[in-house]
Parts: structure tokens; C-alpha cells; sequence
């Protein structure tokens, strides 16, 4: 019953629950079933915090065409920690999902332990995924136990071309036009860049890409790894640009209390309050004809764009990309369930799943010889901004998020680090606070 | 006192709460103290190490700022909520036309979701275009570039203590008007009869009956402050920084970290900490009696 | 003394005038949200989704909430009696070890409690929801309840014990007629607290067709992407609050009509 020498909580739980569970004079849940029906269909579990249903429909709907008899009991989440949160709940019952999502941060090997290597399935046809990412799904022990989907990166930012026509600004292209653009903005009502440096994840996000632009660059990474310290001069330095771009009011006052989704883009950029957002490459989706997210706010008439951040420090700025979305299949699959999830799983990575998926712009693909195939009657701003994220994403050179051994909270302590310092903290304390 | 089923009668009338729900917290409370002496990543590892957990948190800075920040939350919403919920008690008992619907207006905020609360709240904090900046700046009390973070670090606790008071208050209302309904009529009338004006009555009468009220809204208050978590964690997520963290955010964050066993162990702080507070209070009140 | 009546009155209504504004400002902000965009359409959106039923989203909710609500009552109700008028060895031991799972965070108990109720083979059952939200709002009412009948006069107690009342007699004929407020309160909080809770049905309910209404509302927040579609969050928070009010604003009559029946005994 125990697949894993180590499964201590679980069999903690199940004496000591079975005891509660007595005293209550209820009975047990049956076993298990093979998912097979009697007609020969195969019930597969997907657990999820993305694609959106919105986004799953379609998916599904080419599969289930394609494969009649394999049905998909799809789950999803309000979003990736209480799906991670779900996910855990169910692998301590022992009941790990037929298929599920899983993320290339700190805990990728934690949940790698219940999926089954790729080998035993993807062998034939995992060569379609471009190679570089599948290093992000493996495993310390060099097993590769997931399919990498959708690659995303950083640091770009949404921008409102009607606005910045209207004020008679132009695109920034470094750190002085930033700043020019920024009082200019403010000087007409409008706030500037609305950052939301509230979430961890965008600060630091957004300090893996600006921190690359100093010294070497790549230094963050071994600080990540333990094998520089934090206060290194190079990160000092970022970490003081970080600071500047507060001070110097490229992004709005109170940003640290201001997230990302929904805040800055429902009521700043959407709003027509900003001139710009900062974001991630996903987010380029609003730039589109027909995107979801325009429509009904004070923006529906205006041209959206999306460009690379510009360069801030001595190196010019190149974004960082990564596996932000990967599947894995449990490592209890077998038989016909395994042959179905297989299906699956090569329909998604580099099937017409993935294309289906890839269209939707949610991210970029994992697949090689995939581009996303935008629907008529684009604007020519739109055009620009896919091809320019493309591009940029093409040339990336380092990863999105930091790896740690020993700290799964990394990126979260290195948010708060950096919200600190953002509201005036000295640069070199606090990051010396992330040591280990 | 004859008693049916014997000198066993009394635990028939508890095992009920006893069984269902005393057995599964029990249980749960007792795998997390275990859990809170482990390195738990909330999977399969977990190894024992101790006190470990606790001697980290003892020395985490979070933990001072988050047990501060629950502290001056538990002060301001029990004061504000008792006095405020007492004071439209006492008005509502006088019967004047309308009272119902006042008392239906200040008890909806408990019949919302917190989610909505705080939502809404969220909204009009906010610094640059929140509602509220933005009417003082209307009323000219706030200059047009100006802001005030009300969620930021120094106001954000008070901010979040006002919207708890928004959301409660209604209940310290409800509670105490059904305390009022309780206090003999006879009472006030013999104080009108000695001439006791109005305010005499409110503290000669009225404050002391209500005494065990208002010694149960207190230990519910001290319970609450240090189980509040949707009005912090929808509004600032503990940020900016770790400012306005509260035990239960600190805790959830730490769970999010994949950090379990600490998280269990600040679990089992909360607990300590809520029982000691709510025997020394009901110790205090018995005393008074 | 008609002109210090009409004064009194005037103090009140600024009181409450005052706490009103501030009370109404932020309902009012919610429902004006409700109605962005899309305008009623909001409304008419969150009852005709494709993902769930609103109305058998409510029924779900009130199966729980309802449900949770009377066993909350009745095993408080018990236990508070024997804890405020029963004198067996242990009582106080047991009362404080009941008081001090007060403070439970749910969140630091989603393990063990998940795992408790799937090994009962109750989990996404309304029975598996149902036990939990007893476990973590009972001891909120059963401070209460036993507060209240600890107020209760004993030499009530004694002329029934006298004219031969059993305990389980004096609980029904006594200490319940003199409760009728407190068990309102006790009601539409324990019903309010279950109706909104989250958590608790998002651990252990997986069937779309078993969602309450707060996971319902949690699929409009997932899905929430276009400014219709944040209208229709608010639209949907809004309709999940008015049956809550419903039931508090019943329980206010009864609570009127208790109290005068409670007032004329004592």
C-alpha cells in the first residue's frame, strides 16, 4: 500500500484516523476502481489550477472527438496554491489524480515523486518538446517526470497606445525616458507603471529580470543556491535600482499594496487610470481583437500594446523564460488507463492540444515548430506585440524563477525582502536577511 | 436531584458534543502537535526534530510583528465592538420607530460573505483611486497628489480593525439586546421611582446585568481576533512587507512556503495562547462577581 | 417632559443616523458594483449559469447550513445544561478541553481533518460537511448557551425539582421557554457562519452538483475575467447574502415574540 519508504504522515493519519474513525461508528470507503466501464470507456482524473474552463472546453472537446471512448474528469482551482493545497490532501489519501499539473519551483521534485517518468510513456514522441525545457522537469535525481506545456517569462508591460498618443509620449527605451515618461503621465492625472509589488511573485519576478542586467549577470542564481551571499555588490546595486524605480515615480505611490491581478490591471490599466502595467509575457492576450478582457471598461476603445521592459541597469535587459505549466501522469497509472493517459498527454504536449492551447496565448508553447495562429483582423500594434514577446522570449537567457534546496518559501521571502526595500529599507540589511 | 439514568445521566447530556465534535478536533489537534515537531513539507517528509519548530518561531520576526498586530486588532475591535454594539442595543430597546430596520442595516455585514467585505473594502482603501482618498480629496482635506495607505504599513491593522468592527459589530448588538430583553423591567422601574436619570440607569442597571454579555463577547472577541483571516489576507495579504501579518496569515503563508510543520507549530502557539487568555479573562470576570 | 423625550429622540436618531451612513456606504458600494456592466444582467447571468445551479446551489447551502445549524443547537443546548447545572466528576476538565478548541484555525487542520472525514467515507457527502461545521462553530454556542442558563435564577429550578421535575423536564419546561432570544442568536449565527463557509466544503466537496453556494460563487471569482464578468462576482455575492438576511430577519420576529413570552414568566 505504501509506495514510499518515507510515507510517515500518511500512515500516522490513517492509525490515528481509523481510530477516530471507529469511535464515530461509521463505515470505510470502498477501494479503488480501474476506470474502466463496462462499455470500455476509461474515466481519467485531470487535476489543475490552469487551462481556465473557458480555456478547457475546446481542449476537451477536439480529444473526447478524436478518442470516444476516453472521458476526462476535469478539476480545477481558484488558482495555484489552493490547488497545490487540494493536490496535497488527495496524495496523502493515496489517491494521487490520473493526470496532474504541476509547477517547476522549489517543490517540483516533492510532487514528482508520484508521477511516472516520462520514459515509460513519452519515449516515442517526447523529442517534439524542445529540449532545454524538459531539463526544467527533472527531477535532482536526473529523472525527467513531466511534460513541459507552456513556457512564460518576464519582464514585459502592457501599455495603453491611445493614452501615450493622446499625452504625446512615446515608448520609454531606458531608464531616463522611463522616468521622463513617468512625470509626465503624473503631471497629466495619470499614474505611470502600476506595479503590483504587492504580490511576491511579480517583486521578484521582476528582480530576477533586473538583477540580470547587473555585474555578470546570472548572480541571483547562485545567491538562490547558497553559494554566493545575498549582499553581494551586484545585487545591492539592483536592489537599489529597485528602490529608484519607486522613488522616482516610474511606478504609482502605495504599489507595494497594490496587486497585480486584479488591482493594477482592473483598476489602473483597465481603468484608464495608467498609462502601462508591468507583467508577464501571458498577458499579452489583451492586445488582441476579441480578447476577454477589454470589453466593458474604460479601455474598450483604446489600442492596447505590449513590449519588453526597458533596460534599467548596465547590461541590456533580456527577459527570463521557463516551463510554467507541466503535466504529470501518476506513477499508478497502468493498463488502459496508462494507454488513455498517454493519449492525453501527447494530444496536450505536442498534439493539437497544444496548439488549441497555445492560440488562446495563456502561454507560449513547450512544443517545437508550434506558434500560436492568431484570428483575423488584428491591429498592427497587436501584430507587433505578439511578435515582439515571441522574439524576446526566443532570445531569453535566463530562467523566470529561482530554484532553492532548501527553501520552498524562496520566492516569497525574497518578495517581502523586496517590498521592504521598496518602501525605503537599506538594500544590502535586508537582502542579507535571506542567507540561510 | 433524581436523576434519570443514574449518576451516568450528566455525560449522556455531553457525549453528544463530546463525540461530534470534541473527537475530531482532538484528532486534529493532536496531529499537529506532533506535525509541529517534525520538518513536515505538508507530503511525505516528516521527521522528527524536536522543538526545533519552536525555538525558529521564537526568534522569527514575523511572529513578534504578527502576534503585535493581533494584539492591538483584539484591543480596538472588542473595545469598539462592545461599545458601539451596546450603545445601539440600549437605543434600540427604547422602541422608536424604525429601530428594526437599524438593527437589520447593522447586522447585514454578518449575513456577507467576508469575501464580499473585504472586497469592497479593498476598493475603497486604496491609495491612489480608492473611495475614500478620493472623496477627502473632493472635501479638500487631501492634496490632489497626495495619498493616505490606509493598507499600507503603519494604518493597515487599524484599517483592518474597521472593517472587522464593520462586520461584527452587528453581533455585539444582537447579543446584547437579547441581555437587555433579560433584565427585569421591575429594575427600572424602582430606578425611576429614586429619581435615576437616564445615563444613571445605563450604569447603575443596565452595564452590570449585562456583565456576563459582555464577559462572553470578550472571550469570543479574544477567540475571533486571533482566528481572523479572510478581512487581512483579502485586503493586504500581510504585506507590504510582512506589516501586517496576523498569527493566521503568518500561519497560512508558512503552509503556502510548504513549510508544515512550522505552520502546525504556530497553530498549536495560537491555541496556547487563546486558551490562556480566555481562562485568565473568565478567572478576571469570576472574580469581579 | 414631552420636550426631553423629543430631545432624547433627536440624541438617538444622530446616533444612529451617523452609524448608518457609515453602515450603508460600503453595502452600497457592493450592490452599485453589482450592477456595472451588465446591469440586471449581472444578476440574471449568475441564475442562468452553465456551471451551477444558484438555486440548487442554495438548496445544497441550506441542507448544510440548516442541517449543522440544528444539531448545533441541540447538542448545545444539552451540553450547556449539564455544564451550567450538573455537578459529575470532571466537569470543569472537560468544559475547559471542549472551550479550548474555541480557537482552532481551520487552516492549520485541513490535513488530519480531511483525512478524518475520507476515511469515514463521508467526503463529498453533505453528512461530511455537515460534521466539521458542528465540530468548529459548537463551542462559540455552547459558551453561550451555558452563559445564559448559568443567569438563569436557581430557585426556579428548585420549586420544579420540589414539584418533581426531572432534569431533562426542567431543561424543556424551564430553561428553553426562558431562552427564546439566546436561541435565536445561537441559530442565525450558527446558520450564518456555516452558510458562509468556504473552506470547509472546498476540502471535502467535489461534486459540482453537492456545491453550496460559496463554491459556486468561488467558480464566478476563477473564472473572472472581463469587467461583465467581475460584475457578475458582485451580482453573485449579493444574491448569496439575501438568503442569510431572510433567515435573520425571521428570527427577529421570533426573538420579539420570545422575549415577551420570557419577560411575563420571570
Amino acid at each position: 500500500m505504501f509506495r514510499s519508504p518515507r510515507a510517515v504522515p500518511r500512515r500516522l493519519l490513517a492509525a490515528t484516523g481509523a481510530a477516530s474513525a471507529l469511535v464515530l461508528l461509521a463505515g470505510c470507503a470502498g477501494g479503488g476502481d480501474d476506470g474502466v466501464a463496462e462499455d470500455g470507456t476509461v474515466t481519467l482524473t485531470y487535476r489543475t489550477w490552469i487551462p481556465s474552463l473557458e480555456q478547457w472546453q475546446p481542449i476537451v472537446d477536439a480529444f473526447e472527438a478524436e478518442n470516444p471512448d476516453i472521458k476526462i474528469d476535469f478539476q480545477g482551482a481558484d488558482g495555484a496554491s489552493d490547488y497545490l493545497s487540494e493536490l496535497d490532501n488527495l496524495i496523502l489519501a493515496g489517491e494521487v489524480p490520473d493526470m496532474y499539473g504541476i509547477q517547476t519551483t522549489s517543490s517540483f521534485d516533492d510532487y514528482a515523486e508520484y508521477a511516472l517518468g516520462t520514459d515509460e510513456f513519452a519515449a516515442d514522441w517526447i523529442d517534439g518538446v524542445k529540449p532545454e525545457l524538459l531539463e526544467e522537469t527533472t527531477t535532482s535525481d536526473g529523472e525527467v517526470k513531466a511534460l513541459p506545456i507552456l513556457t512564460a517569462g518576464s519582464e514585459f508591460y502592457l501599455y495603453n497606445e491611445s493614452l501615450f498618443e493622446e499625452l504625446g509620449l512615446e515608448l520609454p527605451t531606458d531608464y531616463a525616458s522611463l522616468v521622463e515618461v513617468s512625470k509626465a503621465a503624473q503631471d497629466a492625472g495619470y499614474s505611470s507603471f502600476a506595479m503590483g509589488a504587492a504580490d511576491t511573485w511579480h517583486a521578484a519576478d521582476f528582480f530576477v529580470w533586473l538583477s540580470n542586467q547587473y555585474g555578470d549577470g546570472g548572480e541571483i542564481y547562485d545567491a538562490a543556491a547558497g553559494e554566493i551571499p545575498w549582499e553581494s555588490d551586484t545585487l545591492v546595486e539592483a536592489a537599489t535600482a529597485w528602490q529608484k524605480l519607486f522613488d522616482d515615480g516610474v511606478f504609482q505611490q502605495a504599489a507595494t499594496s497594490t496587486t497585480t491581478y486584479p488591482s493594477a490591471r482592473d483598476d489602473y490599466l483597465l481603468a484608464r487610470k495608467s498609462l502601462a502595467m508591468p507583467t508577464g509575457s501571458w498577458h499579452v492576450s489583451a492586445t488582441l481583437a476579441g480578447n476577454a478582457e477589454t470589453p466593458g471598461s474604460a479601455v474598450e476603445d483604446d489600442t492596447l500594446g505590449m513590449a519588453p521592459f526597458p533596460t534599467i541597469g548596465d547590461n541590456e535587459a533580456t527577459s527570463t523564460s521557463g516551463v510554467d505549466y507541466a503535466l504529470a501522469l501518476s506513477a499508478d497509472l497502468e493498463g488502459p488507463k496508462l494507454e488513455a493517459a498517454t493519449k492525453f498527454a501527447e494530444f496536450l504536449a505536442v498534439g493539437e492540444g497544444q496548439q488549441i492551447w497555445v492560440d488562446t496565448l495563456q502561454g507560449f508553447p513547450a512544443a517545437n515548430d508550434v506558434s500560436a495562429e492568431l484570428a483575423e483582423d488584428q491591429s498592427e500594434t497587436a501584430l507587433e506585440s505578439v511578435q515582439q514577446v515571441t522574439d524576446s522570449l526566443a532570445a531569453a537567457e535566463y530562467p523566470r524563477k529561482l530554484v532553492s534546496a532548501d527553501n520552498d518559501g524562496l520566492e516569497n521571502d525574497l518578495g517581502v525582502v523586496l517590498q521592504n526595500i521598496a518602501n525605503g529599507a537599506d538594500p544590502a540589511e535586508e537582502l542579507a536577511t535571506l542567507n540561510s | 436531584m433524581r436523576s434519570f439514568g443514574g449518576r451516568w445521566a450528566p455525560y449522556l447530556y455531553v457525549a453528544p458534543i463530546v463525540i461530534i465534535a470534541g473527537v475530531l478536533l482532538y484528532f486534529s489537534i493532536g496531529f499537529a502537535v506532533y506535525a509541529s515537531l517534525t520538518d513536515w513539507n505538508g507530503l511525505t517528509r516528516m521527521e522528527f526534530i524536536g522543538l526545533a519548530n519552536y525555538a525558529e518561531l521564537f526568534q522569527d520576526r514575523t511572529f513578534y510583528i504578527a502576534l503585535g498586530n493581533t494584539v492591538k486588532f483584539m484591543i480596538a475591535t472588542v473595545t469598539l465592538q462592545a461599545v458601539l454594539g451596546l450603545l445601539i442595543a440600549v437605543i434600540a430597546k427604547e422602541r422608536i420607530p424604525g429601530s428594526n430596520f437599524f438593527k437589520a442595516l447593522f447586522f447585514a455585514p454578518i449575513a456577507m460573505a467576508p469575501a464580499i467585505i473585504a472586497t469592497v473594502f479593498k476598493y475603497m482603501l486604496e491609495a491612489n483611486y480608492g473611495a475614500l482618498n478620493e472623496t477627502l480629496r473632493a472635501l479638500g482635506l487631501l492634496g490632489a497628489n497626495e495619498t493616505i495607505q490606509w493598507l499600507g504599513a503603519d494604518l493597515g491593522v487599524w484599517s483592518i480593525s474597521a472593517i472587522n468592527v464593520f462586520s461584527w459589530m452587528g453581533f455585539s448588538m444582537m447579543v446584547y439586546f437579547a441581555g437587555l430583553m433579560a433584565i427585569p423591567d421591575e429594575l427600572y422601574e424602582a430606578a425611576e421611582l429614586d429619581g435615576a436619570g437616564w445615563w444613571r440607569r445605563l450604569f447603575s442597571i443596565t452595564i452590570p446585568s449585562l456583565r456576563g454579555t459582555t464577559s462572553v463577547l470578550i472571550t469570543l472577541g479574544i477567540v475571533g481576533s486571533l482566528k481572523t483571516f479572510d478581512s487581512v489576507w483579502l485586503t493586504t495579504q500581510g504585506g507590504p512587507g510582512v506589516s501586517t501579518h496576523f498569527l493566521s496569515t503568518f500561519l497560512y503563508q508558512a503552509r503556502l512556503d510548504r513549510e508544515a510543520g512550522y505552520s502546525s507549530a504556530i497553530g498549536i502557539v495560537i491555541l496556547v495562547v487563546a486558551f490562556a487568555l480566555a481562562v485568565v479573562q473568565m478567572r478576571l470576570s469570576n472574580r469581579e462577581n | 417632559m414631552k420636550r426631553k423625550r423629543l430631545l432624547a429622540w433627536g440624541a438617538m436618531y444622530g446616533v444612529l443616523g451617523i452609524l448608518a451612513i457609515m453602515w450603508t456606504y460600503p453595502i452600497v458600494v457592493a450592490i452599485q458594483k453589482s450592477f456595472a456592466v451588465g446591469g440586471v444582467g449581472n444578476y440574471t447571468a449568475v441564475l442562468n449559469h452553465d456551471q451551477f445551479n444558484y438555486w440548487s446551489a442554495i438548496g445544497n447551502s441550506f441542507l448544510m447550513a440548516g442541517g449543522s445549524t440544528v444539531v448545533i443547537v441541540v447538542i448545545s443546548c444539552l451540553g450547556g445544561y449539564a455544564f451550567s447545572r450538573m455537578r459529575f466528576p470532571g466537569r470543569v476538565f472537560l468544559y475547559r478541553a471542549l472551550l479550548a478548541c474555541l480557537a482552532v484555525p481551520v487552516a492549520s487542520v485541513v490535513t488530519p481533518l480531511f483525512f478524518s472525514i475520507n476515511s469515514l467515507g463521508l467526503r463529498d457527502s453533505y453528512f461530511g460537511v455537515i460534521i466539521p461545521l458542528v465540530a468548529f462553530n459548537v463551542m462559540t454556542m455552547l459558551l453561550l448557551t451555558k452563559n445564559h442558563f448559568d443567569g438563569i435564577p436557581t430557585e426556579l429550578v428548585e420549586a420544579a425539582t420540589i414539584d418533581g421535575a426531572r432534569p431533562f423536564g426542567i431543561l424543556w419546561r424551564i430553561f428553553l421557554p426562558l431562552s427564546g432570544p439566546l436561541l435565536a442568536n445561537v441559530s442565525v449565527l450558527s446558520f450564518v457562519y456555516s452558510w458562509n463557509e468556504y473552506l470547509l466544503p472546498n476540502l471535502l466537496i467535489s461534486s459540482p452538483e453537492k456545491y453550496p453556494v460559496t463554491q459556486a460563487i468561488a467558480l464566478l471569482q476563477f473564472e473572472r475575467m472581463s469587467q461583465e464578468q467581475i460584475g457578475q462576482l458582485y451580482a453573485g455575492l449579493i444574491l448569496m447574502t439575501i438568503p442569510s438576511v431572510i433567515v435573520y430577519l425571521f428570527s427577529q420576529r421570533y426573538l420579539q415574540s420570545g422575549l415577551t413570552a420570557g419577560a411575563v414568566k420571570s
